[in-house]
């Protein structure tokens, strides 16, 4: 079976990670997992890896093994923290960006999250616009880039223009329709990289001004313009 | 509508000169003046769709003056826009007049850049100087021309001004100098790809070379026969290789370099001030669109041109013109006439008789049609010239959604309530050829042209509101559900939504004038000879027996199916003809009280949705092909006969008295 989601088919790394992480979710629902609720949770089923990467989290002390209740040490916290952010960042990305569904983004997110370096991870959340929460609904913690940034009000650094509201208006970044044709259309009236678009109405239909110029599109369509939004001038 | 027709090919030592431009920037206004021949001008995208050529008189040399539909690129997304890139192919010396929007230009210019590429001698004329003022654009034309080292002539061509330029400057056409940067990797390709192509081509090889690299599908055909077919393999292989040397679509790579060298033209020449907000037009422009008052906009819309056309036009003119003029005046005065003149009874019958040309033919066509068409034209000119027509797209796109279609497919629609004939011309503005097919069979299906919606609502406007609201019903519901079938049954795929909306402008009165003035005269000219023609073919089957031989041999379905009496046969039968002329029929049977309420609104819902006019049906050869031309009328004629019948078997089954 090549279920990718097999504590065996993953590096000790990896899979170290995912305990740390569900142990972090269960922490911000306010359970304590045992052992087996853990094997349980990560659609594992008991077995003998289990517990050989709960052994090893317990030996680096980063695991409390409290009877058979499973808790983070403040170390733990820390690269608990770390993983759950990487995680649901890559979801973000996946799902709204990218505009994966929700199942195929939880498994790409599993696999990408644990080659994220600190870097790349600062430079997606920024990427981003230091989102809050994931598709999932679930908080991200915040990292470096987005405690800088605290206090102020952040602009999504991309979006897409059906995420626009009335008025906004924002820099092409880049065009991804779903009809390849649509992209010569698009470039063709004046929608490229680099131009300037405002949204003027999202309903009945998606209306935007470009170079002087008003163009009235499909949903589809608005949603595969990515933009960077400009502040009003 | 009365578009000027293409002429025949003028002989090749003419020298040709073609107006080119993005749509909706006017270019046929720029025809109309320095050809003083009448084209159809509008404010929506796609007015123009075939070529009109006409002689330029006010440019030196009287050159050949071709007008073509509106294009964004010369690798066309549509058919009205392969007709341009066809015609500059096909005209390789023409001079170019490149008509562009001051206020867009960006997609002016990235037009431009094409032309050069293409190595075609051209003029830049910016219009629409007005628009941009109003929006704070500000752009150098002096230091443009400088750059791209053509002529480059502000104008605003409808109220005339910089027009008379054109002819000054036009032997300073030359090519445009702008050099696009690409990727070595595309600039090789494109040397190779040069090098297949035919001598004859001359410098234009390298721009045709970069539009068959960017995969235009459309030019296959005009290659074929230039190119031997392992040269058509080793262009299709260079380019796979380039693509996958660029690991993306070489379209995509051609057209963002284009896109920077306009960025870079741009910078130097075109500058906006802060924008004044919120101008009237804009507000006004705004609410058209408007989720919520877009339908109050359409509804005020519709009952103004219910009470112009259908009030006004059909009943206080109509009364005028076919009870007044000709009831009381001209009718007696030439039946007394021809009593007297006429010295056999069969000439008598043939002019005034029940068919008679006089009393049928020019009665139904001057008396009823004419008060009714010309109301219509004014107001549907109005409609046209305001920007309305795209606006109304937006609000209604989802509807079309429905139907497999999009709100660009509205426009042909909305100009099918003018005239089917050139509304089945207009379906090439739709990207795909499924859409082009469903917007046709609708058309010809159930979209009641002018002259006959106008006779239908002078039947409609003397009764209750209710009959009028059966028929809509009907009407609508019969097109959306065809509809719906057809983008479930057709193969193919549809297109996304994506349409420029022009900005509101005030219709000229001139303009408006014109226009129903030409197309008043396109109706006459066609119309007219047809009632006649109707008319004979109804005398010649009454005079010989046979006519009350098909009434019989209709009578299982006018009169058990419909339950019309036997005489509304005769309407139908002249439908073939003309839709108008079979609803001018009923609207004289409803007059003389032999149609009641019920049978009234069964006969009016199956002469809407019966076969398309002969000129009509014409059309939809020459565009759709002749197979699908006759399937298309194949299952219009019996399904238009049984709406009917399902409706009068409803109506009685409901006892509905109208």
């Amino acid at each position: 079976m090549r279920e990718g989601l097999s504590i065996l088919g993953r590096t000790a790394a990896a899979a170290r990670e995912e305990v740390l992480e569900e142990l972090w979710s269960a922490a911000e629902a306010g359970v304590r997992l045992t052992v087996d609720e853990l094997a349980h949770t990560i659609h594992a089923g008991a077995s003998e890896g289990w517990a050989g990467v709960v052994q090893e989290l317990v030996e680096q002390r980063l695991v409390h093994l409290e009877g058979d209740l499973l808790s983070l040490t403040p170390a733990g916290v820390e690269e608990a923290r770390a993983a759950a952010r990487r995680h649901r960042l890559a979801e973000v990305l996946f799902n709204q960006v990218l505009d994966l569904p929700l199942e195929t983004t939880e498994q790409e997110a599993c696999r990408i999250e644990h080659l994220l370096s600190p870097e790349a991870t600062e430079a997606v959340c920024s990427f981003l616009g230091h989102p809050p929460v994931c598709p999932h609904g679930r908080a991200i913690p915040p990292g470096e880039c987005c405690q800088a940034l605290a206090g102020r009000k952040v602009e999504p650094l991309i979006a897409r223009l059906c995420d626009l509201a009335p008025g906004e208006r924002g820099k092409v970044v880049l065009l991804a329709p779903r009809h390849r044709e649509r992209l010569e259309q698009l470039t063709d009236l004046g929608v490229t990289p680099g131009a300037v678009l405002v949204l003027k109405q999202r309903k009945p239909s998606f209306v935007v001004e470009v170079d002087r110029t008003l163009l009235a599109l499909e949903d589809d369509i608005a949603a595969g313009i990515y933009l960077r939004p400009l502040l009003e001038w | 509508m009365p578009d000027a027709a293409d002429s025949p090919a003028a002989h090749s030592t003419v020298l040709s000169v073609l107006l080119v431009g993005n749509p909706n920037v006017g270019k046929s206004v720029i025809f109309g003046a320095l050809t003083r021949r009448y084209v159809n001008v509008s404010n929506y995208p796609g007015t123009t769709v075939e070529v009109t050529r006409g002689t330029a008189a006010h440019l030196p040399g009287r050159p050949q003056l071709i007008d073509t539909p509106g294009t964004n690129s010369l690798t066309p997304q549509s058919e009205d826009e392969q007709v341009t890139r066809d015609l500059l192919l096909a005209e390789p010396t023409a001079l170019v007049i490149q008509v562009g929007d001051t206020k867009n230009l960006r997609r002016t210019l990235y037009l431009t850049v094409q032309l050069a590429e293409l190595k075609r001698r051209q003029v830049l004329v910016l219009n629409l100087q007005d628009e941009a003022r109003d929006l704070g654009v500000r752009v150098e034309s002096g230091e443009l021309a400088n750059l791209l080292r053509i002529p480059v002539i502000p104008a605003t061509a409808t109220r005339g001004t910089g027009l008379e330029a054109i002819g000054r400057r036009l032997a300073e056409a030359a090519v445009a100098s702008c050099e696009v940067a690409y990727p070595a990797s595309v600039e090789r390709a494109a040397a190779e790809v040069a090098a297949l192509l035919p001598k004859e081509l001359g410098d234009q090889r390298y721009g045709v070379a970069l539009m068959l690299l960017a995969g235009d599908p459309s030019l296959a055909s005009w290659l074929r026969g230039r190119v031997s077919e392992e040269g058509l393999l080793a262009i299709g292989r260079r380019r796979a290789a380039l693509e996958a040397e660029l690991g993306t679509r070489a379209a995509s790579v051609i057209s963002r370099a284009r896109h920077r060298c306009v960025a870079r033209l741009l910078r130097q020449v075109f500058h906006q001030d802060r924008a004044v907000a919120g101008s009237l037009r804009d507000r006004l422009g705004a609410l058209t669109m408007h989720p919520l008052w877009g339908v109050p906009v359409l509804l005020l819309v519709l009952f103004l041109a219910y009470g112009f056309v259908g009030v006004f036009g059909a009943g206080t003119l109509v009364g005028l013109v076919e009870d007044g003029l000709f009831g009381e005046v001209i009718n007696p005065w030439v039946i007394s006439l021809v009593d007297r003149l006429a010295p056999w009874q069969w000439l008598r019958q043939l002019l005034v008789g029940p068919y008679g040309v006089v009393t049928m033919a020019i009665t139904y066509a001057i008396g009823i049609v004419l008060p009714v068409v010309g109301t219509f034209f004014i107001f549907f000119g109005v409609l046209e010239d305001s920007g309305y027509l795209p606006r109304l797209a937006v609000v209604i796109n989802r509807v079309f959604r429905g139907m497999g279609l999009n709100g660009k497919a509205v426009l042909p629609m909305v100009l099918g309530l003018g005239c089917d004939t050139m509304a089945t011309l207009t379906t090439r503005i739709l990207p795909t050829r499924k859409e082009r097919v469903v917007v046709t069979l609708l058309l010809a299906l159930g979209v009641p042209c002018s002259a006959q919606l106008g006779v239908i609502l002078a039947i409609l406007a003397a009764m209750s509101p209710l009959g009028t609201f059966i028929w809509g019903g009907v009407v609508m519901a019969t097109l959306f559900g065809v509809g719906w079938a057809a983008a479930r049954l057709l193969p193919g795929r549809s297109s996304d939504f994506l349409l420029e909306v022009p900005p509101l402008r005030t219709p000229s009165l001139a303009n408006i004038l014109i226009k129903t003035a030409a197309r008043t005269e396109w109706y006459l000219k066609e119309a007219v000879p047809l009632f006649i023609l109707g008319t004979l073919l109804l005398f010649v089957l009454d005079a010989s027996g046979a006519l009350p031989a098909i009434e019989r041999a209709a009578r299982p379905v006018v009169v058990h199916l419909l339950g019309l009496p036997a005489k509304a046969a005769d309407a139908f039968l002249i439908g073939f003809l003309r839709r108008d002329y079979g609803a001018a029929g009923l609207f004289v049977l409803r007059q003389d009280g032999q149609l009641d309420g019920v049978q009234a609104i069964v006969s009016l819902v199956v002469i809407t949705l019966f076969v398309p006019c002969i000129a009509n049906f014409f059309m939809m050869i020459k565009e759709r092909g002749a197979k699908t031309a006759l399937a298309m009328v194949a299952f219009i004629v019996p399904f238009a006969f049984l709406v009917g019948g399902l409706l009068n078997f409803i109506l009685r089954a409901l006892k509905v008295a109208l």
